[in-house]
């Protein structure tokens, strides 16, 4: 619990209500002085900036839960960098504690202050971004991002380790096991550690938000002197006149500054302004850039920056056709060796599929940071369909991972209710389609034939296999035909089938037996006939053989009754006739025929499966210089 | 475990098929075992009743 400190404004004497000892600024709500606490308590006017305008839906009064821990959010400083903004919301626990909510770009964390981290000095900040480094005792991090803040704003009541100061240096680390680190630093080595932990807007459960407000930036066209509104900024620091094409981006003193002309001549599919859902997320098209890969590819692609106030910034890029929705996230691989091709991210295996630093050909409205000056960042793409992680690195600004995930084009074209679509071509880097590694589809072929064999065993293993006739027959010496009426027999199952299975000596010769199994009360005949021939000799001097002298036939199906079976059976007439046979007649026998067929079938999709990913494997990979698979 | 495989929450989402063919082959099995059938086969059971021949697989 936390308790108030009532004390005066030394500006317009109005009272200022502190919320504990931990905070040491704070904004009267009278005159709108930003006044600073010392050490000793007295208060003093400081001309840092209050935030007037372009308000988020956070507030002081906001209150929200990080895990069970319940907070009151009681105010911000909001800083500078060089091509972006960020809040650091002060929240005051229950239970006394205090730590710091950063929040900007749709990007959520909970800062507190780590006593644990190695104590780094000024000159430590000088690494450069992708070294190592240990800082505590888990796994080395690495410095993903620097950053300098110019200058700074606050709002309601706050806690910074250094009011006297307006600018400050932040170091960002990250380790293997996900943990993050942020260095702040606030001038003659006054260095603190957070850690931090990323968490989603909807994690926070804030209550207590206002309206969205932003009014936005309006300024004048140098070229044609038509009026630009930025609408997000200042998260917003590039935009592009819709008249003439002119880029601006925004310089220290938040100005737009004008970078180049270039009118676009494309297609915009998604027209600025539009609003549709992704995600259950409202999101509007902000704005739209064309770029191109500085290869021998040129690959050209579009995206389009979609906003949403609660969820920040997002992207939906196109490439012939094949779309994907891509947004920032923090809690992203971390890559030790910065040049491994494959990494794994939730127990999902990623393959570097390209590799590029790129070009903006031409823009239409606003974007966050400034596009226009990234050629020198190198952007790598890990894909595990239907998902990507993309790391752009830049000597300046750092790592910045996006994490990206497929959309058929024709969510894309519901959401925001567009006809007009860019046409497919090919397989997209990251289409799904139903590709499953050899492992799983071994483990899958595997789990279809034992659950087959065991269903074909379940039911088999009630077969009675019952020997209804197990006889030899004799030719009489004067005929080749045999007839005989067996006793009768009482089949019992509701249906089932009976096995003749005949040997019969033959030797390039043969014989036939024709069976007929007649239902002693209604007449009924099932026949069946079935040949046997054995044939052999030598041919050029090698023996061959032809046929069988066991032979199988089966009356199937046959309903429960009482049966006799009539038995014709004939032989050849030759001086190769046989003398005798045997029969026997198995009633109710099982066939691993059915289980052997049931196999070859489930085979089929198996098979139909591997060759079809194969061939869309490869066309997937044809787009990417890391291919595996050989150029036909 | 997400058993709907329909969903593409369940990690059997991509298999969804081969379990629907699975489950469609272990019937066609079934069909034929209990009854004593056997499957593809070409020759034909002829049978004959009072109002005359016909012939079942």
């Amino acid at each position: 619990m936390y308790s108030s400190i009532i004390q005066k404004c030394p500006d317009c004497s109005n009272l200022l209500s502190f919320s504990g000892t931990h905070t040491n600024i704070i904004v009267c709500s009278h005159c709108f002085s930003t006044i600073n606490k010392n050490k000793d308590g007295s208060l003093v006017k400081k001309p840092h900036f209050a935030i007037i305008n372009n308000k988020g839906i956070i507030q002081a009064g906001t209150i929200g839960k990080w895990g069970k821990k319940e907070f009151t959010i009681l105010g911000r400083f909001r800083a500078w960098f060089e091509e972006s903004v960020f809040n650091y919301w002060t929240i005051a626990f229950a239970d006394g504690e205090y730590a710091w909510l950063g929040e900007g770009y749709g990007i959520y964390s909970i800062l507190t202050e780590y006593p644990k981290a190695l104590q780094l000095n000024p000159s430590n900040l000088q690494a450069d971004i992708g070294s190592r480094r240990n800082l505590d005792d888990t796994n080395d991090y690495i410095l993903e991002k620097k950053y300098k803040a110019t200058r700074f704003e606050v709002e309601g009541e706050l806690f910074i380790p250094d009011n006297t100061v307006s600018t400050f240096r932040i170091l960002e680390f990250s380790n293997e096991t996900g943990k993050n680190l942020t260095y702040f630093e606030f001038g003659n080595g006054n260095i603190h550690a957070f850690e931090v932990v990323y968490m989603n807007f909807e994690d926070l459960k804030l209550q207590g938000l206002r309206e969205y407000d932003n009014t936005g930036k309006t300024f004048i066209c140098n070229s044609c002197s038509q009026s630009i509104h930025v609408k997000t900024f200042p998260y917003a620091q590039s935009c592009s006149c819709a008249a003439c094409g002119s880029q601006y981006a925004l310089n220290e003193v938040a100005d737009f500054k004008k970078e180049k002309k270039a009118k676009p001549t494309d297609v915009i599919y998604i027209p600025i302004g539009s609003i549709g859902e992704i995600d259950n997320t409202k999101y509007e098209v902000i704005g739209y850039v064309k770029k191109e890969e500085n290869n021998i590819y040129h690959s050209k692609w579009y995206e389009y920056t979609l906003y949403n106030h609660q969820q920040g910034f997002a992207f939906l890029s196109v490439y012939e056709g094949n779309w994907i929705f891509i947004r920032e996230n923090c809690n992203s691989p971390v890559l030790i060796n910065q040049n491994e091709k494959s990494f794994e991210m939730g127990n999902e295996p990623f393959q570097l599929f390209n590799s590029y630093s790129y070009k903006v050909l031409n823009a239409v409205g606003e974007f966050p940071y400034n596009i226009f000056d990234n050629e020198k960042a190198k952007a790598r793409e890990f894909i595990s369909p239907p998902e990507m992680w993309i790391q752009e690195r830049d000597h300046k600004e750092g790592i910045t991972w996006y994490f990206g995930k497929h959309i058929s084009g024709r969510s894309v074209s519901s959401a925001f209710n567009i006809t007009d679509m860019p046409p497919k071509r090919g397989v997209g880097a990251i289409q799904p389609i139903g590709y499953v590694n050899r492992f799983k589809m071994f483990l899958a072929a595997l789990a279809g034939f034992l659950f087959l064999l065991l269903l074909h065993l379940a039911v088999n293993s009630v077969k009675q296999e019952k020997v209804l006739l197990d006889a030899s027959y004799d030719f009489n010496d004067t005929s080749n035909f045999i007839s005989a009426v067996t006793e009768k027999y009482v089949l019992d199952k509701n249906r089932s089938n009976l096995q003749f299975t005949i040997y019969a000596p033959v030797e390039n010769s043969w014989m036939e037996l024709s069976a007929t199994l007649v239902n002693a009360k209604t007449g009924k005949e099932y026949s069946v006939e079935k040949g046997v021939e054995y044939y052999f000799g030598y041919s050029d001097g090698e023996s061959w053989s032809e046929g069988n002298k066991r032979r199988s036939a089966y009356l199937k199906r046959i309903p429960a009754g009482t049966y006799f079976i009539q038995l014709d059976a004939t032989r050849e007439s030759s001086v190769n006739r046989i003398n005798n046979f045997y029969l026997t007649i198995t009633y109710d026998v099982p066939s691993s025929r059915n289980l052997l067929w049931s196999f070859f079938l489930i085979m089929l999709w198996i098979v139909g499966k591997y060759i079809y990913i194969n061939i869309k494997e490869k066309e997937r990979w044809s787009n990417s210089p890391y291919s595996t698979y050989d150029d036909e | 475990m997400n058993l709907n495989f329909f969903s593409n929450r369940s990690p059997l989402f991509e298999f969804k098929w081969y379990i629907i063919i699975v489950i469609a082959v272990a019937a066609f099995m079934l069909y034929h075992d209990i009854p004593g059938g056997r499957m593809f086969t070409t020759s034909k059971t002829q049978e004959w009743k009072a109002s005359g021949p016909g012939a079942h697989k």
